[in-house]
């Protein structure tokens, strides 16, 4: 599964230190397949969000988003789920990785992560790194008015990283770099 | 603070000098009635100078369940996973909710002699409690119980 370019998605929203314990506990941290740990995603932030989350769904937090323990589960558990973007105004440094590494789209954007409301509908660009809101949208200040209503920025990633995204994660990247085990270039 | 678990050691707080500390606190005293106690060497060096020490003998004989150096209880993983509303006190270095076990268990985090001192009483207590004399600064309870995490805290671990 890869990653959208253009993302179009209802806003789930957190506050800052969502640590990898409460995205995708310890406890099934034995579990490897993202049919089996999608049942588990915030089971202890925000529990039953599994069931009520939507295909496309964007989260949007605070500051270090993925502190604590460095487990890849953590963000393929979001992405397990159908979640299409994370924003937030900081990650934590490994999780920010991670998330590359499983192809789990993510953008920096800290007048974003304030101004998008639980449940706004968010757009978002990755190649562009503009995040759109509708003039509907009922957070605070920050953005530049456009037609449709707020656009805010992130700075985009280099189109390498976002290969990764596109192609689902680092592993399913470095196929197409290989040919019957032997490396052909990129 | 009454506690249901002790656990000294992991990758965090199992070094030998770790446990020489421990030891000394616990040394002639019993893991208090109802305390569950988990001794994690950090790593098998570690376990064998427990070994060649006594040390294992030592906290084996005081109650507490000696493991050799793995992963398990820091995440909620094997032994000792907490059950609602229970309390532990560790030297582990992740406290987040739902860490250790379940999402409304209660962890403290701490130093070794700290740990020691608490599993022989079995509240949170300063290890003079225990033995008596004064311990050096670096071995006594922050803030006088266990510290605990700061965002910021760093690490790789699982």
């Amino acid at each position: 599964m890869s990653a959208a370019t253009k993302i179009h998605g209802s806003a789930w929203k957190y506050g800052d230190n969502v640590d990898t314990d409460v995205i995708l506990p310890g406890r099934w941290c034995h579990l490897l397949k993202p049919e089996d740990i999608k049942g588990h995603c915030f089971e202890d932030l925000d529990p039953g969000f599994p069931d009520k989350v939507k295909v496309g769904d964007v989260v949007v937090a605070g500051d270090n988003f993925g502190c604590g323990s460095s487990r890849e589960i953590a963000p393929l558990a979001i992405k397990s789920v159908g979640v299409s973007l994370v924003i937030a105004k900081s990650f934590a440094r490994i999780f920010y990785r991670n998330c590359i590494n499983i192809g789990l789209a993510i953008m920096v954007a800290p007048d974003a992560a304030d101004a998008i409301a639980a449940g706004d509908v968010v757009e978002a660009d990755l190649a562009a790194g503009t995040i759109e809101l509708p003039s509907t949208g009922t957070g605070g200040p920050g953005g530049t008015e456009s037609p449709r209503g707020r656009v805010f920025t992130s700075i985009p990633f280099p189109p390498f990283v976002r290969d990764i995204f596109n192609k689902g994660g680092l592993v399913e990247s470095l196929r197409d770099h290989f040919k019957d085990g032997v490396y052909i270039g990129s | 603070m009454k506690v249901d678990q002790v656990v000294i050691g992991s990758c965090t707080n199992g070094r030998i000098e770790d446990f020489r500390t421990a030891a000394e606190v616990i040394r002639g005293h019993k893991v208090a009635d109802g305390v569950r106690m988990v001794v994690l060497p950090a790593s098998q060096k570690v376990y064998i100078e427990l070994a060649k020490e006594g040390l294992l003998a030592l906290f084996a004989e005081a109650g507490a369940a000696v493991s050799t150096p793995t992963c398990g209880p820091c995440l909620g993983g094997h032994m000792g996973v907490l059950a609602k509303d229970e309390v532990c006190f560790s030297t582990t270095n992740r406290n987040f909710v739902g860490r250790m076990g379940h999402r409304e268990a209660r962890v403290y985090l701490g130093s070794p002699a700290v740990a020691a001192a608490t599993a022989v009483k079995g509240r949170i207590c300063s290890p003079e409690e225990v033995t008596g004399r004064k311990a050096p600064a670096s071995e006594q309870a922050p803030g006088g119980a266990g510290g605990t995490e700061s965002p910021r805290a760093r690490g790789a671990g699982r």
